[in-house]
């Protein structure tokens, strides 16, 4: 037997070890799904959320309506995330009309465990709480606020997931800073809650007690301390994450929050200088190009504005900042931010 | 010619294609639309005008109108909220826009939704232009700010009737220039900026609650400041804004635009030297009782060393 065989044989049987059940299959679609869901367990997360979002959403639907028979919590529990998972995806793709239902989807599926250990205090059902309000808070956050008029029951609905989210995991530095990063989002926006910059600054000074050397926290924190207008306090953190020997992506953005509050303070050579050292960091981001094209075109330097928006104008938009891990998609505050989260949820359906 | 330094048109002899600057042959262009009753009032000459630069009555030396092309950066939203049936109405006032153009005007294509996009430089074939917007898929976030001062910058160097026709049914939401930053370059550009915007009135709510109440009145406040600060910066320009139902057809709007484009006057006249460094109040009246002038409030003025 060749190696390769060997190979898939053991791989197909760990997989049937896993393989997630139901007590009667009625449809092929179902049996799809559950597949699926193994393969997710499996440590196959891309292609179970690439294929699963090729499915019919009616089938988990379905499999939602009939209270999943059969089905163990631990494969209930991965097609909660995988959901999830799959919505937050689509989100970051602006398929926010798919990504709701998806979103509903890992809802209720997380729901259907805790109806079952309704009244125990047992860790797992905590820990599917935290996942349950964390992540539809952070769907509802993002799909209400920022593209559809203010909804209220889904603000107040994903205001106290959150903070409940919280509160389960008061002390972990990646709840925080996820968390942090939600309400930030929710503070800056002009239809948000504006209290919630206050929130998101206190979670991350939080986390930065436990972890005072995270690069991210750190950039955070400068940023929000920025839009809080607090300048002083906020360059110390963004000077720090440029000592560190971290991500291009940390630097580049920390170098646009330093230049922002050097060109509104009329500094703009300094403010020159950050854009620049920006895009030697990541030259393929586009709002860098912008942010330099003005304070060139306010400095004087006409021609150089000129060159710099042309080089914006011209990028195709699907470089990599028009698409997934770009500057927007951080913004948005999705994709770098819940990853983390989405692995260590992973490694408790798989274990 | 700079955008910063010299906002408004300062042309010198009409015989020198790209003419140095020199005060003393200097000449202000002012891109002026006269209405009455909604419709464009016509036939005015250098007499009917009064043109007062920073409260001193200057001598209109000459009133030019439909014979000067436009150069138009057509900035249009393609986020995702324009998706489906508006992305289609978009494209087809778009495409009757540029067929309505003359053959001397020029036009140039800028989409934005968080991203920007050059889709076609000034040209005066509007095959282009139909080809790229046929193209355009609707998504994303909206960043028109940006978007603006790209196209302002495109406008920089162009010495005729620089127009910019903005389309937006969005709050700004991923710019990276400010709302102040936005005013500032307009009112430094010589372009007359135009805008269409439309959007969902948010539904009146079940004020049930406190909560429910207030989200609804920053809702309201929200939609005003976007249309107050769409309208600053057309009237800062001497351009208009034209608010449009959610789903209506857009062609109209696109369309009367382009007539009131069409039916400005250019007035020229020459400020003595020297002329001073810095803003000038610049107020246009004409001698007709009951007639809107639209101009643009003022010009930056630095002299070229």
């Amino acid at each position: 037997m060749a190696l390769g065989q060997a190979l898939t044989l053991t791989a197909a049987l760990f997989l049937q070890s896993r393989e997630c059940e139901l007590t009667e299959v009625t449809f092929q679609e179902d049996a799809e799904y559950l597949h699926l869901v193994s393969l997710y367990r499996a440590g196959h997360p891309s292609e179970a959320i690439r294929e699963i979002g090729n499915l019919d959403i009616a089938v988990v639907k379905r499999l939602i309506q009939s209270e999943a028979p059969g089905m163990s919590d631990d494969c209930l529990q991965a097609a909660s995330i995988l959901e999830t998972e799959l919505a937050m995806t689509l989100a970051e793709n602006s398929l926010w009309q798919n990504a709701d239902s998806h979103f509903e989807a890992a809802w209720q599926i997380s729901l259907l465990i805790e109806l079952t250990y309704q009244g125990e205090r047992a860790t797992p059902v905590r820990r599917l709480r935290f996942q349950r309000d964390w992540l539809l808070a952070a769907g509802l956050f993002n799909h209400q606020l920022i593209f559809m008029n203010v909804a209220e029951k889904a603000f107040v609905r994903a205001d106290r997931f959150l903070h409940n989210a919280v509160r389960l995991y008061p002390n972990d530095p990646e709840v925080l800073l996820a968390a942090g990063s939600l309400l930030e989002w929710s503070g800056s926006l002009r239809e948000g809650e504006p209290s919630h910059l206050k929130e998101a600054e206190e979670l991350y000074a939080r986390a930065l007690r436990l972890t005072p050397d995270e690069p991210e926290i750190l950039l955070r924190h400068g940023v929000v301390l920025e839009k809080l207008e607090k300048e002083d306090e906020a360059r110390p953190p963004l000077r720090r994450v440029l000592e560190l020997e971290t991500r291009k992506d940390l630097i580049y953005r920390s170098r646009m929050v330093l230049g922002k509050m050097a060109e509104r303070a009329g500094r703009l050579v300094e403010a020159i200088a950050h854009y620049e050292a920006a895009l030697d960091a990541i030259p393929s981001w586009q709002v860098a190009y912008v942010a330099l094209g003005h304070a060139l075109h306010t400095s004087g330097s006409h021609d150089r504005a000129r060159e710099e928006l042309d080089r914006a104008l011209a990028m195709d938009m699907k470089s990599a900042d028009a698409t997934l891990g770009g500057w927007w998609s951080y913004e948005l505050g999705v994709a770098l931010r819940f990853e983390p989260l989405f692995e260590r949820m992973r490694a408790e359906v798989t274990k | 010619m700079s955008l910063a330094g010299l906002v408004l048109l300062l042309i010198a002899a009409p015989q020198e294609p790209r003419p140095l600057f020199r005060v003393s042959t200097e000449a202000v262009q002012v891109d002026v639309f006269v209405g009455e009753d909604g419709r464009a009032v016509t036939g005015l000459g250098p007499e009917d005008f009064e043109l007062y630069d920073d409260g001193v009555l200057r001598n209109v030396d000459s009133v030019a109108v439909a014979e000067v092309p436009l150069n138009v950066v057509l900035v249009l939203d393609v986020s995702e909220s324009v998706e489906g049936v508006a992305l289609t109405q978009l494209r087809s006032a778009a495409d009757k826009f540029l067929d309505e153009l003359s053959p001397e005007d020029r036009a140039a294509l800028v989409t934005f939704s968080h991203h920007l996009s050059l889709r076609s430089d000034l040209t005066s074939d509007p095959a282009p232009l139909k080809q790229a917007l046929s193209k355009v898929e609707a998504v994303g976030g909206t960043s028109w700010h940006d978007a603006l001062f790209a196209a302002l910058e495109m406008l920089e160097a162009v010495r005729e009737r620089p127009v910019v026709l903005l389309f937006t049914d969005g709050a700004d939401t991923y710019s990276w220039l400010r709302e102040e930053q936005v005013v500032s370059l307009v009112s430094r550009s010589n372009a007359v900026v135009y805008a269409i915007t439309r959007g969902e009135r948010a539904a009146i709510p079940d004020l049930g609650t406190t909560r429910a109440q207030e989200r609804f009145r920053q809702n309201r406040r929200e939609r005003f400041r976007r249309t107050r600060l769409l309208l600053d910066v057309t009237r800062e320009s001497g351009g208009r804004l034209i608010e449009t139902s959610s789903s209506g057809p857009l062609e109209e709007s696109f369309l009367e635009i382009l007539a009131e484009m069409k039916t400005r006057y250019i007035l020229t006249y020459s400020p003595p030297a020297p002329v001073r460094n810095g803003w000038h109040e610049l107020e246009v009246k004409v001698k007709r009782k009951g007639v809107d002038v639209h101009a643009r409030r003022g010009y930056h003025y630095e002299a070229r060393r």
